[in-house]
């Protein structure tokens, strides 16, 4: 025991010096341990936890290319055929171009700017403005003879008036009046128109005594109806007699109508008595054997 | 004293007034007796006998104060501001109607000289007696009353629209129905008075029904009155396309060709108004008057007259080919610019010239066809000759450089450039050159010939400024010839040649 005891003491000595020096130990080393147990702690668990993330992603990414390379697929599917559609409609446009230029090309120069019918048109209009030359030059031809004829025809009124104003200028038997020279071969022109025409008729000089006396007014003004004119009361007076029908045809007329035609007949007919055929040679019916019978009708040729 | 002594005074004092007022109408039908007629006072001696008791005095008075102011705007003012209107106007309504012609002469006399004048006859109501005076029985009295009228609506707008108000349109319409040639030729020139000013005066005077009766009398034989019935139709026509359209539809067209060949030349030109004044509308109405044939009788109206009076031809032409390609294809078939050519050849005076030039560059514009045309006609050097006068006026200088313009942008007809090119000034060359650059590239023949006739040289010598369109067309030029031809015709190529023989060394 004392042993133990010394021991013990000893040991306990020892032992609480170890004691002591370990926890001292412990309990200076335990922040630094600590941290460094939390240090590694921390970094395996970040590494396991960077390694679970990266697992995620990778996942994520996985999933994400499928995805992706599917609705690229599609997109580029859409977009193909959206090209191919675009490079399609294109050469349809540039055919339809062609077709409507054509088509347009036709049309034009078959109905608006057609050379041949304007051609047409140009020759028919030369024709017409010859036509319408023709014409007018027609017109202007006849506006002229008309103002021809209207001027000679004046000149003629005037010299005719001449002529009769200077009748006294016509030559007589015994001497030459101043248009019939003996001088020229043959009379003036003016001579023969004298020759033509009636002297003027002298106009009654009114004695100065009428002219101042002025007439002694009327001694009752009378009213005198409304005149036909002389003409006409000379055609009313001297009218032809017209008869009308009942009038113009006599009473008798019926029978002596009669006779006249009795009369004509009579003198047209060449014999008084009408001729008659030579002979009456009247035959009584008689009938066939075949067809008639006395019991009655037989129907021989002209039934069955 | 006795009572035959005392009206012998009051005879004479009666039969001295007659034969003053007579002395006085004589005396003012001569013009050199007005100023001293003027100066003795005439006018306030006149004012009193108009309101004479015996209607002779009353009648003759008027007839000298129409007389004298029919002479000159002097009197005629005198007349107005003598307050003497007012009294006539009163008894245009009242008088017989001696004295309503004879107020009418002094009315119109007044009316005639200025649109003031004019607007006084207005202001004192002679209007609406003249319009009465419409209604009268007696042809005399309506002609009066409706060449005032017309003298008054002649002036301006106002003036007609005041006497279309006043009711005188229908009126006239019915006066130009009546026998009297003198009548319906003044009522036809009233009308042409009244519609000449605006299209809403126009439409009055169709809307009369005037257009149907003015048609009718186109194939009367008289030549006065068919000057005003073309006058008037043409006034008419002259502002819309719907009432060139109503004057149109009253068939006025194979029977106005007619017309064109009048021996009567005032007619002629009325007629070629008309024409003109419809085709100027639309291309229809042009077609209209070419399928009837009025191009050709118009070519032959313009050859046949002279002066101003072929200058509505030679415009009708021009605005016939200025609708359309085809219009003028067929001017040019009716021979209309061989004529043209002929006309610019003749006339003297510039304004008319203008107008040939005008209807020259219409015709050609369209297709190197139409341009061609033209360009055979020889007319393009003329047209250089009268652009480059220095005596011909502003306007006919404009009109032919345009129509030069317009000629030479279509023509490719090399032959006749090739004076232009020789002789033209800077501005009309650069659209010949450009011409000759548009050609020449597609042409061997044109390029030989243009060589030939020294056209190559001529361009060489050009000087112009390098970026101009006329440097740009040169240059296109020369590019259509080798280059040592170029260079032989361009200046200074000699020069260059002898320099060279003197720098050359002899090799022996």
């Amino acid at each position: 025991m004392a042993r133990f005891l010394s021991i013990s003491s000893n040991a306990v000595q020892g032992v609480i010096k170890d004691l002591y020096s370990h926890h001292q130990a412990a309990k200076t080393n335990r922040v630094v341990e600590y941290n460094a147990a939390v240090k590694i702690q921390s970094w395996y668990r970040a590494l396991r936890v960077r390694h679970y993330i990266r697992h995620l992603n990778k996942c994520a990414v996985h999933i994400q290319r499928y995805w992706r390379g599917y609705m690229g697929r599609i997109f580029c599917r859409i977009r193909v055929r959206h090209l191919v559609m675009i490079i399609r409609m294109n050469l349809y446009n540039a055919m339809a171009v062609r077709i409507q230029k054509h088509w347009r090309g036709f049309i034009l120069r078959k109905h608006t700017h057609n050379f041949y019918a304007r051609k047409r048109y140009l020759e028919a209009l030369a024709t017409k403005n010859q036509i319408v030359r023709n014409e007018l030059a027609e017109h202007r031809e006849r506006l002229e003879a008309e103002q021809m004829r209207r001027q000679h025809s004046a000149l003629e009124r005037k010299l005719k008036y001449q002529a009769r104003k200077q009748h006294y200028l016509l030559s007589t038997h015994q001497s030459c009046g101043i248009y019939n020279s003996p001088f020229r071969s043959q009379p003036h022109e003016m001579e023969y128109r004298l020759r033509k025409a009636r002297p003027l008729s002298h106009k009654k000089i009114q004695s100065e005594s009428s002219k101042s006396c002025e007439p002694l007014p009327p001694i009752k003004p009378k009213v005198q109806g409304p005149f036909k004119s002389p003409r006409e009361v000379h055609a009313q007076r001297y009218r032809p007699l017209n008869p009308s029908l009942r009038v113009s045809t006599g009473y008798n007329s019926l029978e002596s109508a009669r006779e006249t035609l009795e009369r004509d007949e009579w003198a047209m007919q060449l014999t008084d008595r009408q001729f008659v055929p030579f002979s009456k040679n009247k035959v009584d019916y008689q009938p066939l054997l075949h067809t008639t019978s006395k019991y009655g009708h037989l129907p021989y040729g002209t039934k069955y | 004293m006795s009572q035959r002594q005392v009206l012998q005074v009051f005879e004479q004092y009666q039969k001295s007034r007659t034969q003053f007022v007579q002395t006085i109408a004589e005396l003012s039908t001569r013009p050199q007796n007005i100023e001293t007629l003027q100066n003795a006072g005439v006018m306030s001696l006149l004012r009193p006998l108009l309101l004479d008791v015996v209607p002779t005095v009353q009648q003759t008075a008027a007839l000298a104060l129409g007389r004298l102011a029919n002479y000159n705007d002097d009197l005629a003012e005198a007349v107005v501001k003598g307050d003497i209107l007012p009294q006539l106007v009163y008894s245009l309504a009242e008088q017989n109607r001696f004295y309503k012609k004879a107020a009418a002469f002094v009315l119109r006399a007044v009316a005639k000289h200025s649109p003031q004048l004019a607007q006084a006859v207005v202001d004192c109501g002679a209007l609406d007696a003249l319009v009465i005076c419409l209604e009268e029985f007696d042809p005399g009295v309506k002609e009066s009353a409706a060449w005032a009228l017309g003298y008054i609506a002649r002036h301006n707008a106002e003036l007609s629209q005041a006497v279309a108000d006043a009711g005188a349109v229908p009126l006239l319409v019915l006066c130009i129905q009546e026998p009297e040639l003198s009548l319906k030729r003044i009522s036809a020139s009233a009308l042409s008075d009244v519609c000449k000013h605006s299209p809403e005066l126009a439409q009055t005077v169709v809307d009369a029904g005037a257009i149907a009766h003015l048609a009718q009398m186109i194939l009367n034989p008289d030549a006065k009155l068919k000057r005003q019935v073309f006058s008037a139709l043409s006034q008419i026509s002259k502002h819309s396309v719907d009432l060139s359209e109503m004057v149109v539809e009253a068939e006025i067209f194979p029977a106005v060709l007619t017309c064109l060949r009048d021996p009567d030349e005032y007619v002629r030109k009325n007629v070629a108004t008309l024409i003109r004044e419809i085709a100027k509308h639309t291309p229809e109405l042009a077609q209209l008057i070419v399928n009837a044939g009025g191009v050709a009788a118009i070519v032959d109206y313009v050859g046949e007259s002279k002066g101003n009076v072929r200058l509505p031809g030679v415009m009708t032409l021009g605005y016939i080919a200025a609708h359309s390609d085809n219009l003028a294809m067929a001017v040019i078939v009716s021979k209309g610019v061989n004529q043209l050519a002929i006309t610019l050849a003749e006339e003297t005076e510039d304004h008319i010239k203008a107008a040939v030039g005008w209807s020259l560059g219409q015709i050609g514009r369209h297709t190197p066809e139409h341009a061609k045309a033209v360009a055979v006609a020889n007319v393009l050097p003329r047209l250089l000759q009268l652009y480059l006068a220095a005596s011909s006026s502003e306007d006919l200088q404009m009109k032919s450089k345009k129509a030069l313009k317009n000629i030479l942008q279509k023509c490719v007809h090399l032959p006749a450039l090739e004076p232009l090119l020789h002789d033209a000034p800077a501005n009309v060359l650069k659209h010949v050159v450009g011409q000759y650059s548009k050609v020449l590239p597609h042409d061997s023949k044109a390029r030989r010939i243009f060589v030939t006739s020294g056209g190559l040289k001529k361009v060489q010598e050009i000087k112009c400024d390098p970026g101009s369109a006329l440097h740009e067309y040169i240059t296109s030029i020369n590019n259509c010839f080798p280059e040592e031809i170029v260079r032989y015709y361009s200046p200074g190529y000699s020069e260059a040649l002898l320099e060279r023989v003197e720098q050359f060394l002899p090799t022996s």
